[in-house]
């Protein structure tokens, strides 16, 4: 009777287990109107080891797509017994209670917060320090997902002291296993530099780094996202980051066939390349400005935003990086970047590396404004369907490109078609340019660059009508009169009063 | 007695001739009287001359040897002058030739170095197409991995298949299906990975080469090969020498140049113009503030300011005491020559403070 009685337990357990696993989620639903919750929290104290390690599988495998379950079993009280009974028990529960603990965690921080308040924290490390790969990866995984929601989680993760134990994770054979440590990382180190720091001080780096080669996508993928969290923060990390000879070898797998990886490489290197002009400078020196321009020439959409703003941030720092960018084609694929892209924040994005590059010197200016890239940004500037914050980026942009571009050709389209308050500064530069340049005189006259200038309506005084005076008075008086709107008109009224001599 | 009577005789011829000779006397008298006077005259005249003459030649012998050495002393000074200034020009221009070579030097190693900095560009340019090559290679190597990986699994699955269509195995005089991987693939990849690392060698070399001949064209490396070497470091010279530590130091002690010296002399205007442009380009609202209403507000003035005449200029012209005869303040802190020297001279005693 016993028996029969053990076995329906178990049938019953292994049969909510399949309906709630992954693949069916349709079933969770009619499952928690059953009152499944209720039926199997007792069998979580059974006494066969089967019935609970499957127990606790179904608890997971039901929470884990299903917030309102996640906190049924948070108010159910369910979490301090599997503490408590974790540290007895055999390894498949353990796996099993920390799979519970991941798929609570998972959905918000304040499930995750009541699930480090019943105590779990202690016990997932403990877990941490088994010898069963699988275990370790459960308990790797629901510290990762307790760390990932905020700052204090994550310190709480830490003050557990699992860095050192998931770095030795990281060291085991199992790729899953190091995979998950390395997501692991990455989650604790994402939210500050402090944490960084810890985890670095901890020796992650040299861990980290040799797994950058490795050929399995998913860790690959990891990898990179813990070495970009660590070196977001400050230059130090940053520094100790590329102290440990990871360029060129990176740049290699900017050209792997998996997107996520490449734009976690991307990701890497944009946060290595934004601290300082010397970290910029290294990656420059490897050719990694190069590897990022075919980046953004071969890849579409979210993955080359990294890339486009790593150029951005390269350009910022100095006039000679400017300059190695553009030398690098990165000028070209940035407007085509402009042109294709639909994303607004990807423009914006492309805008103000644009806007970065040139604004260093006249031919930074000249170099991007060859491009034909002044008229798109005056475009996004102008049209209403850009948002605030693309309409901010390309007029800082076209400020910046204005500021020292004097190659007049590129600025002839913005005079037909700009607002007053970029005018202004388009003519400044024609002003600057036209009483040096005869040939640029020239062609100024014959594109129709001052007929458009004498047509501006200023007031008399302000600065834009000063700059169209000196303008004038670099062409002669005739021209500038036949130009002049209205010329016709007097043209025509002379002759009519004209009487001719030989009506007399 | 005879010529007496002779004489007598002859008296009145004789008072005739006395009275014709004295009146020939008395008309050549004033005659001859003008003619001394002149005689006189003239002889007076000649001796005064001749006085004046002597007075004057000894005017003019003075005036001419006071001249000359006036003029000596004159000549002596402009000459001095003369060659002072040549001295000074000499100084200048070696000093020009000095501050201009250090000048050169000092902009082309710490601000801004035009070959330099095109010949990083071109550098920078190989080193791209290097690198892009080796990306190309790279992904290309991957590609070929992965179909192989793949053809490897079809293959399996194959094989699989096989194992269990056994009974559909061919015969010995058939060749089967899964034969053994065809010999010519797998040599084509080892040589597009031998020719692949030889392609990635020649372009450094190329590289290499490039550099070398922009070397080799600039004069000054062969000023520098023609110049001695300095004797080698090496042990401990018996004698008054210095020890072979602090002699490396200060061989190459790297420049420490003074903030003076490194910032540039516009350095004020620069960056008040950058600032300048970088605020325009941040604004995020280039409009002026223009006050929306106006308000006229009689002026009303501080009475602390105001005297039984009018406003005084106190706050508005001056703001202190008008006692000039004190020094205001001094707008820069002189350095102190002595500390700046700390740490930087070969004096024993400061190797000794910095060794201990």
């Amino acid at each position: 009777m016993f028996e029969q009685y053990q076995k329906a337990r178990i049938q019953f357990v292994q049969t909510v287990a399949e309906l709630a696993a992954t693949s069916k989620r349709t079933n969770i639903e009619p499952l928690r109107d059953a009152g499944v919750m209720a039926l199997l929290r007792p069998l979580l104290l059974d006494v066969v080891p089967t019935v609970q390690h499957t127990a606790a599988l179904a608890l997971g495998r039901l929470a884990v797509h299903n917030d309102a379950l996640a906190e049924a079993i948070v108010k159910a009280d369910i979490l301090p017994q599997l503490v408590h009974s974790l540290v007895k028990q055999n390894i498949y529960y353990k796996e099993a209670a920390a799979f519970v603990f991941r798929a609570v965690a998972r959905h918000s921080p304040e499930l995750a917060q009541n699930v480090v308040d019943s105590g779990a924290l202690d016990s997932l490390v403990a877990c941490l320090e088994e010898f069963n790969p699988a275990v370790k990866q459960e308990a790797a995984w629901a510290l990762g997902c307790i760390a990932r929601h905020n700052e204090e989680l994550s310190m709480a993760v830490v003050d557990a002291g699992a860095v050192p134990l998931l770095l030795l994770c990281l060291q085991e054979p199992e790729i899953a296993l190091k995979s998950i440590a390395a997501s692991a990382i990455s989650d604790i180190s994402k939210h500050s530099p402090e944490l960084a720091q810890t985890v670095v001080d901890a020796g992650a780096i040299g861990h980290l780094c040799p797994l950058v080669m490795s050929p399995n996508v998913m860790l690959k993928k990891q990898v990179f996202s813990a070495l970009s969290q660590i070196s977001k923060h400050t230059v130090d990390l940053a520094e100790r980051v590329v102290e440990a000879e990871i360029f060129p070898a990176v740049l290699t797998c900017l050209k792997d066939s998996d997107k996520c990886v490449q734009k976690n490489v991307a990701t890497l290197v944009r946060e290595i390349a934004k601290h300082s002009p010397e970290l910029a400078q290294l990656i420059v020196n490897a050719g990694g400005v190069a590897a990022m321009v075919d980046f953004v020439r071969e890849t579409t959409g979210n993955v080359r935003l990294p890339g486009i703003m790593m150029l951005g941030y390269v350009a910022a720092h100095s006039e000679m990086l400017a300059m190695a960018v553009i030398v690098s084609r990165g000028v070209v694929e940035l407007s085509r970047a402009l042109d294709e892209e639909q994303e607004e924040h990807i423009r914006a994005a492309t805008a103000w590396s644009l806007g970065q590059l040139g604004r260093h010197s006249p031919e930074h200016a000249k170099a991007v404004a060859e491009v034909n890239v002044l008229p798109k940004l005056l475009h996004c500037y102008l049209s209403t369907s850009s948002s605030e914050d693309m309409q901010l980026k390309a007029k800082k942009a076209l400020k910046n490109l204005l500021q020292k571009c004097v190659h007049l050709p590129a600025l002839e389209p913005l005079l037909h078609d700009a607002p007053p308050n970029i005018l202004k500064h388009v003519v400044a530069q024609f002003s600057k340019v036209l009483p040096h340049d005869a040939k640029a005189r020239r062609v100024f006259v014959t594109t129709g660059g001052l007929k458009k200038v004498q047509e501006i309506k200023t007031e008399p005084g302000s600065a834009l009508q000063e700059f169209i005076n000196t303008i004038n008075n670099c062409f002669p008086e005739e021209i500038v009169r036949f130009y002049s709107p209205g010329y016709s008109e007097t043209l025509l009224e002379r002759v009519e009063q004209y009487n001719p001599m030989t009506a007399q | 007695m005879a010529t007496y009577i002779q004489l007598l005789s002859r008296c009145d011829e004789i008072i005739a001739a006395i009275y014709t000779r004295s009146n020939e006397a008395q008309i050549q008298r004033e005659k001859e009287y003008r003619a001394a006077v002149k005689v006189q005259s003239w002889f007076r005249g000649l001796r005064v001359r001749a006085y004046l003459r002597y007075l004057n030649d000894s005017a003019v012998h003075i005036q001419k040897i006071w001249r000359g050495y006036v003029g000596r002393k004159m000549y002596r000074q402009h000459l001095a002058h003369l060659v002072a200034n040549m001295k000074q020009e000499y100084y200048n221009s070696m000093a020009f030739k000095i501050q201009k070579i250090w000048r050169g030097y000092y902009t082309r190693k710490y601000i801004f170095n035009f070959y330099q900095r095109r010949k990083y560009l071109d550098n920078l340019q190989i080193k791209n197409e290097v690198i892009r090559n080796y990306l190309e290679e790279y992904h290309q190597q991957k590609q070929v991995e992965e179909t192989m990986a793949r053809e490897s699994e079809l293959r399996a699955s194959l094989q699989k298949e096989a194992e269990q269509n056994h009974h559909l195995v061919s015969t010995a005089v058939k060749p089967g299906i899964y034969g053994l991987p065809s010999q010519p693939r797998l040599k084509a990849i080892e040589e597009r990975l031998l020719s692949a690392k030889r392609r990635l060698a020649k372009t450094q070399m190329e590289g290499k080469q490039r550099r070398a001949q922009t070397q080799e064209q600039t004069p000054y490396r062969d000023i520098c090969k023609q110049r001695q070497p300095l004797p080698p470091v090496g042990q401990k010279i018996q004698g008054p020498f210095k020890p072979p530590a602090q002699v490396y130091q200060q061989r190459y002690k790297t420049l420490q140049p003074t903030l003076r010296l490194a910032t540039s002399f516009t350095s004020e205007e620069e960056t008040r113009a950058a600032d300048r442009q970088r605020d325009w380009t941040q604004r995020v609202n280039d409009n002026i503030f223009l006050p929306f209403s106006h308000t006229d507000y009689k002026y009303e003035p501080l009475l602390h300011s105001k005297s039984k005449y009018g406003s005084l200029p106190y706050g508005t012209k001056y703001f202190r005491e008008l006692d000039e005869s004190k020094q205001l303040f001094q707008t820069v802190v002189p350095p102190i020559p002595i500390f700046e020297k700390l740490g930087k001279t070969y004096s024993d005693s400061c190797a000794a403070a910095e060794s201990s």
